[in-house]
């Protein structure tokens, strides 16, 4: 899949290159992705520049270029269906390995996840994919997604509503003043009001009102109740 | 008397009064001590201890007023303070004041309280709100479940103390044992294991071992450390990596186990000894009315100002006067008891001591106190009504940005009056790091004793834009405090992340009583503390100023007169390196309008003649300068006096001291030279 992509200009490519390089050489440079690639540095530049934005990557000026959490879930996601594509060309339709990795390399960016989750389990019934291999995280990480959609932070409710507290995601001091203050899991808490300039907000719980700041109620995830 | 040793200590008692904030703590420590109170600090931090006596039958009472706390987790000096005094146990019976309309979250300080084995009575207080909101409590099936003795009462109306303090002396060897609760299979079996380690260690014997066990399960970083300490680092990470193994195979973070088993355990009590109305009644939704206004988007803040300028109008406009008839009795009295000594036959010299110095020094003492004592009416009024908090909570957002908190903002505004109560108000802060930055900041805010040295520079100097001058001045202060805030928390309180968890109380009055015993303690506190500084550094100057024998006051010859000479060249970069300006700052420290005052008489001006003698000495860049230094440097006496009371630490003042030297030094260069250099105003 190295030197066959020319001038994609997918994002997906991108991410797998760096992904791929950070594996090996434990970093990624600008010069280093434009060569597996086969373009220009220039290009590059403007590719990263968009992974920025979409926050999959991290790039302080000049130097090494870092995937973020969210940046290593996306390259993950794009390089195991390409191990699933080509698992499928090559075991079951008997494509030849490197026709069947080129191919893989162009399916994977238009794959469905439906035709995705399909592949998987014919592979599965056909014990051609073992236990550990990276199709089953993908598979529960978006059933996870789907049953996360109900949680929401704090901050982002309106003032007016209700919700019930399912986790504190902040650490240490933080985390236990908010526990301590009477928000655990499952206590009922109401959005009061926003100060004047949007920040803190206020919320009742327990049966008396409470200031936070934005950003420690973004720290609070609940679901509306 | 006629008790022995041991009879005494039979009748004596040591109580604390702990629980949340604004539970009513201190409204039941005025009730039970009355005027018996003493203001102090806790050894080595600027926390207020307030300590008093209570006599029932033959018993004399020890009462402490603890800082008010949420739990014993500790997160500002405060909380410190409670949770080591109530661990370390000195005491006999602990009263743990609980606001009777808020049992949810109270309990759970008291049931840690009680984990822990503390000894204590709980009081239900606000009796009335509760009752109020029709919220019943069956007393004797709660006292039954905390094992415990419950009180009920209503401190702000002296409801129920009798019935407390016969409670207090009955159950004066109270040793139930501590609270067990059920943390489930998981824990629970944790528990034991460590509880069999932490026996093979001497120093388990004179602690809970259970709860030090549930404490280092929930990664309390105070256990971890006392364990750390009592069995060495090693030791003490077999128990540590014993409970991480098992935190990894539980189906969750044991601190959430923990703590939600403990609202459990409450949610049970509540459940079978609390009878709440149904729909329960809006009633005390009065609070929720008038938050809805006094935060509302567009009103907060213009409320916030009004209540500001109220506050500034109330302790300056009123006590300006009254400081006035201050100076007035001192001048007065100065001037009588001077011929009255001359009279006698006392040499002038000795009759200008006791005079000028020793009155004088008591007169710049006194002449705060109107301040003082208004702006902590004000403060207390806005305390104990509940509008602090949200004062706090509509400013917040403004005062983050330069690293600091809501409440922060009102110190900085009753610094634009005096310097001094703003450093006293910074007491109203909750953190360390935010009433440290505060205070080190508050001196920027141009006071009002530097306004007449701006003005008569500025008349004399740049009649047409005086008061452009001036103004900028003011900006120029604010400016400065702004980058010296966010300078001292990168530098001085680097990573230490702030919060802003706080509780916005009910509205209520205040009373009259504790709003006047909190300004009478402050009066006090000034008295004492900053009082005898500013008194030595005033008789000290003047001294300094006579001598040696037979110079004219404050001339060329006198000790100051030199030492003005001797330092005079550090200010000629800055365009003013005569001894009269030298010395004339150095006055300044009395108290900045000084500096004014100096100048008249260094320059030998007669009224009138000091507007000639500036021209004749200052260029206006000059001019600028000089007022740059007035407006940053050394804060005066007592102002320092203030600081060194309120933060228990020569180290601070002398920071602060030091740090706006350099500053005011270094401004007053950039702009003397930068002046120079574009040919402005020589
Ligand atoms: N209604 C009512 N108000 C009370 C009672 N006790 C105290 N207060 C008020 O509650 C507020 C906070 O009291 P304070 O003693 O300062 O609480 P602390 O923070 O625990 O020291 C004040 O406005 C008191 O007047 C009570 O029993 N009933
Ligand atoms: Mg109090």
């Amino acid at each position: 899949m190295e030197a066959k992509i020319t001038l994609s200009e997918s994002m997906e490519d991108y991410l797998e290159a760096i992904f791929n390089l950070i594996k090996k050489n434990g970093s990624a440079r600008v010069t280093d992705i434009a060569n597996s690639l086969g373009i220009a540095a220039s290009s590059v530049n403007q590719g990263l520049k968009k992974l920025n934005q979409q926050g999959l990557i991290k790039q302080q000026k000049y130097g090494p270029i870092k995937l973020t959490q969210s940046g290593v879930q996306a390259a993950e996601k794009v390089n195991c269906k390409h191990q699933i594509l080509y698992l499928f060309l090559h075991k079951t339709l008997g494509v030849k390995p490197e026709t069947a990795d080129q191919d893989a390399c162009s399916i994977e960016h238009v794959l469905s996840q439906e035709s995705f989750e399909k592949m998987v389990d014919y592979l599965i019934k056909n014990n051609y994919i073992e236990e550990q291999s990276c199709a089953f995280k993908f598979m529960e990480n978006e059933e996870e997604e789907k049953m996360a959609a109900k949680e929401l932070m704090l901050a982002s409710m309106s003032v007016g509503s209700k919700a019930e507290v399912l986790k504190i995601e902040s650490k240490g001091r933080l985390k236990r003043k908010l526990m301590d203050m009477g928000l655990n899991r499952g206590a009922r808490v109401e959005v009061k009001g926003k100060a004047p300039m949007g920040d803190p907000i206020e919320i009742k719980v327990r049966g008396y009102s409470l200031s936070l700041r934005q950003d420690e109620a973004a720290e609070i995830l609940v679901k509306e109740v | 008397m006629a008790l022995n040793k041991r009879e005494r200590k039979n009748t004596e008692l040591k109580v604390a009064l702990a629980g949340n904030p604004n539970s009513g703590k201190t409204t039941m420590f005025n009730e039970l001590t009355g005027s018996r109170q003493h203001v102090g600090n806790w050894p080595g931090v600027t926390v207020e201890k307030k300590t008093g006596r209570a006599f029932y039958q033959d018993y004399s009472l020890e009462v402490i007023d603890l800082p008010g706390t949420y739990s014993l987790g500790a997160y500002s000096e405060d909380e410190v303070v409670a949770r080591d005094f109530l661990t370390a146990g000195d005491y006999d019976v602990v009263l743990n004041i609980i606001n009777s309309a808020n049992l949810d979250r109270n309990l759970y300080f008291t049931v840690q309280l009680l984990e822990m084995g503390v000894d204590l009575i709980a009081v239900l207080n606000m009796a009335d709100e509760a009752e109020k909101k029709g919220i019943k409590i069956d007393k004797n099936k709660l006292s039954q479940m905390l094992g415990t003795p419950v009180v009920e009462t209503v401190a702000s109306r002296g409801r129920g103390i009798d019935n407390l303090l016969e409670q207090t002396v009955q159950n004066r060897n109270l040793t139930e044992a501590s609270l067990k609760i059920d943390y489930g299979s998981e824990v629970e079996d944790l528990i034991s294991e460590v509880v069999e380690m932490l026996k093979q260690y001497d120093f388990s014997q004179q602690i809970n071992q259970r709860w030090a066990a549930v404490k280092l399960i929930e990664h309390d970083p105070e256990a971890v450390k006392l364990l750390e300490r009592e069995v060495g680092a090693s030791k003490a990470k077999k128990i540590k990596s014993l409970i991480a193994e098992r935190e990894l195979k539980a189906e969750d973070d044991f601190d959430n186990i923990i703590i939600d088993k403990k609202y459990e355990f409450i949610n049970k009590i509540i459940e079978e000894s609390v009878k709440r109305p149904a729909a329960d009644a809006e009633l005390e939704n009065v609070s929720d009315k008038i938050d809805a206004v006094v935060t509302n988007k567009y009103l907060g803040i213009p409320i916030f100002m009004a209540v500001m300028w109220a506050i500034f109008k109330f302790t300056f406009t009123l006590g300006d006067p009254l400081i006035g008839y201050i100076e007035t009795f001192f001048e007065i009295a100065g001037g009588w008891i001077g011929t009255q000594l001359l009279e006698i036959g006392v040499a002038p010299l000795i009759s200008s001591f006791i005079t000028d110095g020793i009155i004088g020094g008591v007169g710049s003492v006194l002449v705060f106190i109107p301040n003082i004592f208004l702006l902590f009416l004000a403060i207390g009024v806005l305390e104990d009504s509940g509008y602090m908090s949200r004062a706090a909570y509509v400013m917040d957002k403004v005062m983050s940005k330069l690293g600091l908190h809501g409440k922060s903002f009102i110190p900085m505004i009753v610094g634009f009056g005096c310097n001094v109560p703003g450093v006293m108000a910074t007491r109203t802060l909750d953190s360390k790091r935010d009433r440290i930055i505060s205070i080190l900041i508050n001196p920027l805010m141009s006071c009002s004793a530097r306004l007449p040295v701006y003005v008569v520079f500025a008349g004399a100097l740049f009649s047409s834009h005086a008061s452009t001058v001036v103004f900028s001045l003011y900006i120029m202060g604010i400016v400065m405090a702004v980058i010296m805030a966010g300078i001292f928390n990168k530098i001085l309180f680097k990573g230490e992340r702030s919060h802003f968890v706080m509780e916005l109380p009910p509205y209520r009055f205040p009373t009259l009583k504790g709003v006047i015993i909190h300004m009478w303690e402050k009066v006090g506190a000034f008295l004492k503390k900053a009082g005898t500084i500013i008194f030595s550094v005033v008789v000290l100057i003047w001294v300094l100023a006579n001598l040696p024998l037979g110079v004219e006051y404050a001339s060329a010859e006198s000790f100051i007169g030199q030492f003005g000479q001797l330092v005079a060249p550090i200010f000629a970069p800055l365009g003013f390196g005569s001894w009269q300006a030298a010395s004339s700052l150095v006055f300044g420290i009395l108290a900045k309008e000084v500096v004014v005052g100096t100048l008249g008489v260094v320059y030998a001006a007669g009224e009138g003649g000091l507007r000639t003698a500036l021209l004749a000495n200052f260029t206006p860049l000059a001019a600028y300068s000089f007022l740059t230094m007035v407006l940053l440097y050394t804060p005066c006496i007592a102002t320092l006096g203030a600081i060194k009371s309120e933060t228990q630490s020569w180290k601070w003042t002398l920071i602060t001291a030091s740090y706006l030297f350099v500053l005011a030094w270094i401004t007053a260069f950039v702009i003397y030279q930068g002046g120079m250099l574009l040919g402005i105003g020589v």
